[in-house]
């Protein structure tokens, strides 16, 4: 039927053969006037008609052409089509939740993707390559298109956080299998810096052959956006009745000056607060302080108001808040005047009442002499101190170390009756540092140095007035290898040094062991090497010291989305079956794992950790039901916003074969002229248009001319 | 304008449809010289003739105010007419003459108004003469005041066709050349023809110490180049023909034009010979003013 359209190229050319034939015969009076015109208006009138034939000619020819839809594909002309492999690298990690333009960067990406799927024919082939590939397999090549269009519109913006490299080798290897010669990958991302380190170059090799690579950015810039980076109570288990500081760090991504709310959310009530005003680029640390009134696992999370990027709002946690937390104190100098023992301002400030209105202290005390330690089941106290105790025999050694190893805390006060030589021997396994010989100080050292980010000391620092400590007599302790010095005294030395500072003592040290870790202080519990009992700090300093060590072997940080979650289970008797539920879901599991009695090791995975939030593991044990909450959160670094330029990346993907895209509408067209080549019917009737216009501005010229 | 004076006159075209030359001449005449205030016909001359009642239009300077002062009645002189004026009048025959958009050639309205001159002049006892030419002379009427002789002449302005090629400038030197006596030389053509043998002829008749008056007819179309599209014109003299777009050439075309007219107007106004460019649908009235303007100067 188009084939008879070119007749219609006749239309024309008659117009101007029967146009000219219509002069009509005149008598006049006289040529003299036509004569002396100048002869170049009749050559230019029959050029313009010429001209205006050739136009016209043309203007018909172009949208005859542009009926036929004609391709220029590349390769040998009139190559028949190639199918093409598009391998859709889809960026759908958290950031992309941010919504910039009225949409979100995910809608607009999987607007691109689908417009891509567009420009793909029948017999090409595509496949889809999230950024975040956690619990689903990376697809191979189908040329189910409409199928895949389905799972574009069905798909949701992930958590997670993943890096484009990891992404594109996943492509490379979906192409890889496919079937159809030519091969592409488009990548539709928000192009954050991050997600393209310059080892990117190195993926160049993995990478298909001759397939180009399509980079489109679908981020516009964000002007507001709090993340809360951090979220972290000093106490890894708290206790009832002791006051807890929750420390978060809320960070500025955006391009604009922020104030926020930050919120403190247990189990969905709000329990503390704090307003931050946080600069472009700053950060902001709030503590936010609670006091838990009962027993028992809790969950919450800190939370910002909303902004263009949601996603990064809250940080959950999940904890267990312990009754009382029983302390085991070893009296290495016992006296019939209670004031005398050496383990009097220790039981002291521990039975002192908790916070939040409770009549008894969080910390069950119980004192034993270090003959009747021998007897005590060490694993029934969540931490045992040592106060001046002599000499630890080697069967206490063992069971310390024991104890330690299982995350117990240890806590040893050193003293006249310490014997050196017998803690470097039998306690080397756990003790952070060597005791040496002691030291001595009439005028009295001061305590210098103090290690305010460390658990036991956050919060505290600031109250520990060091000018008013005084330590008289300490032991000169050689840190080990491991150790972490907490605390140190300065004023040991008569003569100061050369460069005028005096020489630090470490006074308190911690080394972790195992599971649990080991308090040194290099004085005594009571007030005769030092005044430490007496001053206002030494309360809460034990408290946390306590709660500290006591929790360690609970302790659980939380995990990122998409990482596995392990539970470490007694070994059963028989074949536990955990359940895992997510955040939101109540009755029906997200998965359940079998944990077989011979299981090496005895650990239930799970790797359903696809979102942020508090997640539950309900299995049975010992006939009763046990529960363990835990916390999953969005890695934060995929809140720094900073991008790349697409033309970076592809320069680091090589320039001849990766090319950035300006538009979704380009993708498309790419995508197109790689499946048919390149459509030039849009081209033809733009030229028919443009041919129009000028055969108008020809045709009026006289006129024109005239109405001069 | 022109829409006014059609309403006060004849219309030219509705006179042409009047065969009669000398009925067409003294209608126009006639309803030209009512609408005077003063006779055109007495006075003219120094020898008094007798006396005549006063009558509303006559002019005042006749009036003897010595018998209006005595009788109290009202007369006027009136004097032995004399004939001082010998006009010729020159009619381009050519071709080109023949040429006319609206049913009215510039011929029909050379000789309409010429007709209308003759009637006038001979109505004034003036003596009127004519030559017809084309490329060379083709009749010549020598001048007299008899009113059969305007009998005469008005019979060859209806035998006379305009055919043929213009030699105005030899037709015009050959007229001056035969006429001795000093008059009125009134030229009736399209004046498509050599530009500097034209203004040397009319300056030959000025040489003769003769009054002349052009009076250059052109046809509105052939003016202004109303014809559309593409058109073979065909010169009416020659028979050559060319073709074209007018709408490509008519502004051009009418530059050259009103440059011809304005060549020929300045020209005659150096000689000064008097120049009045026609078209076909101007009222005939109006060329007989200019006439008697002439012939006023001539007293």
């Amino acid at each position: 039927m188009i084939h008879l359209l070119w007749m219609s190229l006749a239309v024309p050319v008659v117009i101007h053969l029967v146009h000219r034939r219509k002069a009509s015969r005149v008598p006049f009076s006289t040529l003299r006037f036509f004569r002396i015109l100048d002869r170049r208006v009749a050559r230019r009138h029959r050029l313009k008609q010429l001209l205006l034939l050739a136009v016209r000619l043309l203007l018909l020819a172009a949208v005859i052409g542009a009926l036929y839809q004609p391709v220029l594909r590349a390769g040998a002309a009139g190559s028949s089509r190639v199918p093409v492999a598009a391998a859709l690298v889809l960026d759908n990690t958290y950031s992309m939740r941010a919504v910039d333009g009225g949409a979100s960067r995910f809608e607009r990406a999987r607007s691109a993707a689908l417009q891509v799927l567009e420009g793909l024919e029948q017999g090409d082939g595509a496949c889809l390559i999230p950024f975040d590939a956690h619990g689903r397999r990376p697809g191979a090549v189908t040329t189910s298109l409409e199928n895949m269009r389905r799972e574009l519109e069905r798909m949701q913006c992930g958590w997670g956080s993943a890096a484009g490299p990891d992404a594109l080798r996943r492509a490379a290897a979906a192409l890889a299998e496919s079937t159809q010669p030519r091969k592409a990958i488009y990548v539709i991302s928000d192009f954050q810096r991050l997600s393209w380190p310059p080892e990117t170059v190195d993926v160049q090799p993995a990478l298909p052959e001759k397939a180009p690579i399509f980079l489109l950015n679908v981020a516009q810039p964000l002007s507001k956006n709090l993340a809360v980076q951090d979220a972290q109570f000093d106490l890894s288990s708290p206790v009832v009745g002791a006051a807890g500081q929750l420390r978060c760090t809320v960070a500025n991504t955006a391009a604009q000056q922020v104030s926020a709310t930050i919120r403190l959310m247990l189990e969905g009530r709000a329990m503390a607060r704090d307003e931050a005003v946080v600069e472009p680029g700053g950060l902001h640390t709030a503590s936010l302080e609670h006091v838990f009134e009962r027993p028992g696992p809790v969950s919450g999370q800190v939370e910002l108001g909303p902004d263009q990027l949601d996603a990064d709002n809250a940080f959950y946690f999940a904890m267990d808040v312990q009754e009382r937390v029983s302390v085991l104190l070893v009296n290495g100098d016992p006296s019939s005047a209670p004031q005398d023992n050496e383990t009097f301002y220790l039981d002291l400030a521990l039975r002192a009442p908790g916070r939040g209105g409770q009549s008894h202290s969080p910390v069950s005390v119980r004192t034993v002499t270090p003959a009747e330690l021998g007897d005590e089941r060490l694993s029934d106290y969540g931490c045992v101190m040592l106060a001046n105790v002599p000499r630890i025999p080697a069967g206490l050694a063992r069971s310390l170390e024991a104890y330690v190893q299982g995350g117990g805390g240890l806590v040893v006060f050193l003293g006249s009756k310490t014997e050196a030589q017998n803690y470097n021997d039998s306690l080397s396994s756990i003790l952070p540092a060597r005791l040496k010989g002691a030291l001595s100080s009439p005028g009295g050292a001061h305590l210098r140095r103090l290690n305010a980010s460390h658990p036991a000391l956050r919060g505290l620092a600031g109250e520990i007035k060091v000018e008013r400590t005084r330590v008289n007599r300490m032991f000169d302790l050689e840190p080990l290898g491991s150790a972490v010095v907490l605390a140190a005294a300065e004023g040991f030395s008569s003569v100061a040094p050369p460069g005028g500072a005096q020489e630090a003592h470490p006074f308190l040290l911690e080394r972790r062991t195992g599971a649990g870790a080991c308090l040194l202080f290099a004085s005594s519990a009571d007030a005769d090497w030092n005044n430490l009992p007496a001053r206002p700090f030494f309360l809460p300093l034990l408290h946390k010291i306590v709660y500290y060590t006591s929790g360690l072997a609970r302790s659980e940080s939380g995990i990122v989305v998409g990482s596995r979650y392990e539970l470490r289970l007694p070994r059963p008797q028989k074949p536990v079956t955990v359940s895992f539920y997510g955040p939101g879901s109540e009755d029906e599991p997200a998965a359940t794992v079998s944990v077989a009695p011979d299981a090496q090791p005895c650990v239930a995975a799970f790797d359903g950790t696809a979102r942020p939030g508090v997640y539950r593991a309900v299995w049975e044990a010992g006939g009763a039901q046990q529960t363990r909450q835990f916390a999953v959160n969005v890695d934060t670094r995929e809140s720094k916003l900073a991008c790349i330029e697409p033309e970076r990346v592809a320069a680091m993907l090589g320039q001849d074969r990766a090319v950035a895209l300006q538009s979704p509408e380009q993708a498309r067209i790419e995508s197109r002229r790689l499946s048919r080549g390149l459509g030039l019917w849009n081209y033809l009737f733009a030229a028919a248009l443009a041919l129009a216009a000028l055969e108008n501005w020809i045709g009026n010229g006289r006129r024109r001319g005239a109405g001069r | 304008m022109r829409r006014a004076l059609k309403s006060r006159y004849y219309d030219p075209q509705k006179l042409a449809r009047i065969k009669n030359l000398q009925l067409l001449a003294r209608t126009v005449v006639e309803g030209f010289i009512s609408g005077l205030h003063h006779s055109l016909f007495k006075g003219m001359s120094a020898e008094f003739a007798e006396y005549r009642e006063y009558m509303p239009g006559d002019d005042l300077k006749h009036f003897d105010w010595r018998v209006f002062a005595r009788t109290d009645k009202r007369y006027v002189r009136q004097y032995e007419e004399e004939t001082n004026l010998t006009c010729t009048l020159l009619l381009d025959c050519s071709g080109s003459m023949g040429y006319g958009s609206g049913g009215l050639s510039k011929f029909d309205y050379a000789c309409c108004l010429a007709a209308a001159l003759t009637y006038l002049m001979i109505q004034q006892r003036d003596q009127v003469g004519m030559a017809l030419f084309g490329q060379d002379v083709r009749r010549r009427i020598p001048p007299s005041s008899t009113r059969g002789h305007m009998k005469r002449i008005l019979d060859e302005l209806q035998a006379a066709r305009p055919e043929g090629e213009t030699g105005i400038g030899a037709c015009l030197h050959a007229v001056a050349e035969r006429s001795a006596k000093r008059g009125l030389i009134i030229l009736l053509s399209d004046l498509l023809d050599d530009q500097d043998a034209v203004m040397s002829a009319l300056s030959h008749f000025r040489h003769n110490r003769n009054e002349v008056i052009v009076f250059n007819l052109f046809d509105r179309a052939e003016r202004e180049l109303s014809q559309d599209g593409l058109v073979e014109f065909i010169d009416m003299e020659t028979s050559q023909t060319m073709q074209v777009r007018t709408e490509v050439i008519r502004a051009e075309y009418r530059r050259q034009f009103e440059e011809f007219i304005s060549q020929y107007r300045r020209r005659c106004s150096a000689a000064r010979v008097d120049y009045q460019c026609v078209t076909t649908d101007l009222p005939f009235e109006l060329m007989l003013a200019a006439y008697l303007n002439r012939r006023k100067k001539w007293e």
